[in-house]
């Protein structure tokens, strides 16, 4: 067996642990889509807008370079980072359109009608999207049980798991009490608000015209 | 990051979940891996024709990228998904509209870096690192998709540079998704869904995915195990179960998530016997990180069902087996970084978090062969050694974890056994020829068979024709292709992805080619300006005359460039050298003369009719008995054109008469026939008229009838500048081709 030289090792730890630790972009660790893997804080502050509310409607197109796309409105219930109106249209990419074409992107989390949500949107390409925050990471389904407790899931919408998830807890990444997750949201926009003033965003008419259809 | 209180609703709580479940009617059957779906229907996304996915690279490549390696980088990861066995799904690289970025169309499927967010998948302080849209028709048929880099918010690597991404392992994963894959629930496996720029094992294959391009796009009949999950108690189904075989050496051959019926079918098996265990899709990999279409059940314990045998072209019949509840224990988080690797031969010191990792606990790996050591339990990690003998076949392996209760959990394929890195001690010889023909040998150890060798932009893998050979574990042998220039790592790559890499070893050299040296003849003065044409003029090239270095260089492309020459010392011809910045070097040949070159400044007039002979001044300086003009050569070559009667008036001026010549502007050149000095005047002279036009297509145009040819059209051809070339340098020797090859 070839054993490390002293160097190798603490070159190594250095390299592992000890820039990581100083440099967290250096973690890097990532999610495919691909995606950066992020905390709820790191969530937060690389959004441009954090909004929740329900799925209203949807509206998917198709835009002149052949990008299939599809309008989110959303009838907002509050905004955590970014001053929005009662609704508030997303573009995300992906959706099907009436000729039968689709187009779907892996990691990307897929929004339902009907569905409460707390989304992480970064900032408005020239296209008009919005991007979730680190792809799935950049939605949380809220669910709402029988006995009225809410819980936030970060999951797509085929989520099943709204049982009660025994011992094996999920380390914040997937399920989050829902008033701790809006207690931990006000509490990152307050910091926040001392360093910056959130953006103030009008609302966007939902694609129409030719080729659309709703999902 | 913080723990939050997770809410435990109560059995109202789940028996409402339930039925919303059941509400959703998510009927989708989910199979063997898994597979990208049309989430409203529940369809597989699949290529109608697999066997030629056209794929280009974009040429602009990755800022971050000079050597071209990206490309190579990508070809791996090409092969490495056309290599799975038993799959007809080939990715054909297109090297047509490599500089097309319209991802968008249809008709052209592209792996593409964005440095300025032109996809608008990258706007502000994105996360996103890659990225790859699939379009289908509602029907599964993917008609296109599209790889796209986040070069705008991050670096991208070919060489483990520290914070940036792999681009093999990044491009291998989304490739996974460009072919139909979603995300995979083995740790191990390249389409697990989170990658770390350390982590560079997921440029290989795992079963897994092997198994999942059969399930896709298989070439036969492969063995297959079918089976049902419900819940102990209740009897109800367990869709979106987690379902995974283990070989006979404990490795993940293959895995699957149950359907809504809770029905599981593992496919693309070979024959053999195989360990079926259930685990659910909880930490590391969640339905969060697949696609819709199916519906995923965690809130049962990790089991064991049984041992079975699966024969080719077969369904083994695993029967129902019920599981119970949830138990108070999990192995693997989100934020480690997996596959977990483990060196044969050696003992790897490893940690794994999760919950429940109480003192008492036993851990094992599903390699009978792995032992499992000096472990210490912190409730929510738990450290140990795992000592993996040499001859420990390769693969990926289950963590098992049980409490004192008896509750177990597994972390599925965590652990991935790899040979050690490939070594490189040695590359010989250590510079070679850009035009490729050099025959390389690598030395080092840990050389096995099926690698590959990266040196710039070729790829030479181990058993194909034009690749390489691996002779023995310590040496391998190869004959360069045609190569990008530039001190290149020589990178050796090991079939399960890891390498070993000597840096800047391999020196590939550009040698120029001349083709034409014009003039080859100037004033010992200096001022006179040289064409030069040929191939491999790159940046840094160097051109000399006699050893003096020419500081005035212009490159205008690989195949032109110009000289403004220093004076110089009467006499020659002297060696005139191109040298490239690697060493190469092409020579011809340059003549000083104690005369001032001929300069034209002006033609007056500067235009007449096509037709010819108008007789016209060409002034200037330098001119003399010997001066000739010339009409319609190139300017760059001094090939072409035709001579004129030339009529000597002073140094300052010549008359000539034009030659006849088509319409359009031509250079006029005045060259001494004696010396072989020459001055071009670029767009020096145009002639006028209306060019014959061919009647056809109804048009009134006159049809011209060519008379026979005048005199000045017959004495006006090319061969008199090559007979007062020849006669003006005719002691001079040109060499065209380069004289001695760098290195060699």
């Amino acid at each position: 067996m070839r054993t490390l030289p002293l160097f190798a090792i603490a070159l190594g730890l250095t390299v592992g642990f000890v820039l990581p630790a100083f440099f967290p972009s250096l973690r890097g660790s990532s999610q495919a889509g691909t995606a950066l893997r992020l905390s709820l804080e790191d969530t937060f502050e690389r959004s441009d807008v954090v909004v929740e509310g329900r799925v209203h409607s949807a509206t998917s197109g198709e835009d002149a370079e052949g990008l299939i796309y599809t309008d989110w409105v959303l009838r907002a219930d509050r905004s955590y980072w970014g001053e929005v109106g009662e609704t508030f249209t997303v573009r995300l990419p992906g959706g099907v359109l009436s000729t039968g074409k689709g187009m779907v992107v892996p990691g990307m989390p897929r929004l339902t009608v009907g569905e409460d949500v707390v989304l992480f949107l970064g900032e408005e390409s020239p296209m008009g999207m919005r991007l979730p925050t680190g792809l799935s990471q950049g939605k949380f389904r809220i669910v709402t049980s029988t006995s009225g407790d809410r819980t936030a899931i970060q999951t797509g919408e085929h989520v099943s798991l709204i049982t009660a998830r025994n011992t094996r807890t999920a380390d914040g990444l997937d399920m989050l009490d829902y008033a701790d997750l809006v207690a931990r949201l006000e509490a990152m926009r307050q910091d926040r608000l001392t360093r910056e003033v959130p953006p103030i965003l009008v609302d966007r008419e939902p694609a129409g015209g030719a080729a659309t259809g709703v999902k | 990051m913080g723990m939050n209180k997770t809410h435990r609703p109560g059995r109202r709580g789940m028996g409402a979940a339930l039925k919303f479940v059941a509400f959703m009617g998510i009927a989708a059957s989910v199979m063997a891996h898994v597979r990208l779906r049309y989430s409203s229907t529940g369809a597989p996304l699949a290529w109608e024709n697999p066997e030629n996915i056209s794929l280009v690279i974009q040429s602009d490549g990755s800022d971050d990228i000079g050597d071209g390696s990206h490309e190579t980088a990508i070809r791996n990861a090409i092969d490495a998904w056309n290599s799975a066995s038993g799959s007809r799904a080939r990715i054909v690289e297109s090297m047509a509209n490599r500089s097309r970025r319209d991802w968008q169309t249809n008709n052209v499927h592209l792996v593409v870096f964005d440095e300025n967010n032109s996809s608008g998948y990258f706007s502000g302080g994105s996360s996103i690192v890659a990225i790859t849209p699939v379009t289908f028709f509602t029907d599964g048929r993917i008609i296109d998709a599209d790889v796209i880099f986040n070069g705008k918010n991050f670096g991208f690597s070919t060489s483990g540079e520290i914070g940036k991404f792999d681009i093999q392992d990044v491009a291998a994963h989304e490739l996974g998704h460009l072919l139909g894959l979603d995300h995979s629930g083995v740790c191990g496996a390249t389409m697990y869904p989170y990658v770390d720029p350390i982590v560079i094992l997921h440029r290989s294959l795992a079963l897994d995915d092997q198994r999942g391009m059969r399930h896709l796009y298989p070439t036969g009949s492969f063995a297959r195990i079918s089976g049902k999950i419900t819940r102990a108690g209740s009897g109800e189904v367990v869709p979106g179960a987690h379902v995974a075989a283990r070989d006979g050496d404990g490795h993940i051959a293959a895995a699957i998530l149950s359907d809504a019926n809770g029905d599981f079918v593992l496919q693309g098996l070979d024959s053999g016997s195989y360990e079926v265990i259930v685990d659910p899709l909880d930490q590391p990999v969640s339905s969060s990180n697949l696609g819709g279409g199916q519906a995923i059940y965690t809130n049962f314990e990790s089991k064991v069902l049984g041992t079975i045998a699966a024969t080719q072209g077969q369904v083994a019949g695993m029967g129902t087996h019920t599981v119970g509840d949830d138990v108070s224990i999990q192995l693997g988080r989100v934020a480690d970084d997996y596959p977990i690797r483990g060196v044969r031969g050696t003992v790897n010191n490893m940690i794994v978090r999760g919950s429940g990792l109480v003192a008492g606990s036993t851990l094992e790996c599903s390699d009978p062969g792995i032992a499992i050591q000096n472990l210490s339990w912190n409730a929510t990690f738990v450290t140990f050694e795992a000592v993996i003998p040499a001859g420990t076949p390769l693969g990926h392996a289950d963590l098992i974890v049980t409490n004192p209760s008896g509750d177990t959990d597994f972390l599925v394929g965590g652990i991935q056994i790899t040979p050690p890195d490939p070594q490189v001690t040695g590359v010989s010889p250590a510079l070679g020829d850009a035009e490729g023909g050099t025959a390389v040998t690598i030395t080092g150890s840990n050389f096995r068979s099926g690698l590959r060798v990266v040196v710039g932009n070729r790829i030479y893998r181990d058993g194909d024709t034009g690749g390489c050979v691996v002779q023995d574990s310590s040496t391998i042998t190869l004959t360069t292709d045609d190569t990008i220039a530039g001190n290149h790592d020589v990178v050796v790559i090991d079939p399960t992805g890891v390498e070993g890499r000597r840096t800047n070893s391999f020196n590939v050299v550009v040698t120029p080619e001349l083709e034409t040296v014009f003039p080859m003849v100037g004033t010992l003065a200096g001022g006179t300006t040289i064409n030069l044409t040929g191939n491999h003029f790159v940046e840094g090239t160097v051109v000399t005359i006699d050893g003096a270095i020419q500081a005035n260089l212009v490159i205008d492309s690989p195949t032109r460039m110009r000289v403004i020459t220093e004076s110089g010392i009467p006499g020659g011809p002297y060696v005139l050298r191109v040298e490239s910045p690697s060493g190469g070097f092409a020579e011809s040949a340059f003549t000083f003369v104690d005369a001032p070159d001929p300069r034209i400044t002006m033609v007056t007039p500067d235009a007449s009719d096509m037709s010819g002979g108008q007789t016209v001044a060409v002034l200037g300086s330098g001119f003399g008995d010997n001066t000739r003009v010339f009409f319609g050569v190139d300017p760059r070559t001094g090939v072409g054109g035709s001579m004129a009667s030339t009529e000597f008036i002073d140094g300052g001026q010549v008359r000539t008469v034009t030659p006849a010549s088509s319409v359009g502007t031509t250079a006029v050149m005045a060259m001494d026939m004696e010396t072989g000095q020459v001055s071009t005047l670029e767009a020096g002279f145009t002639y006028t008229g209306q060019e014959p036009v061919d009647g056809g297509g109804g048009s009134c145009a006159a049809v011209i009838v060519p008379g026979p040819p005048s005199w000045k059209r017959i004495i006006g051809g090319g061969g008199w500048i090559l007979l007062a070339l020849i006669l003006g340098v005719w002691h001079s020797r040109m060499v065209l081709r380069p004289a001695v090859r760098a290195g060699f």
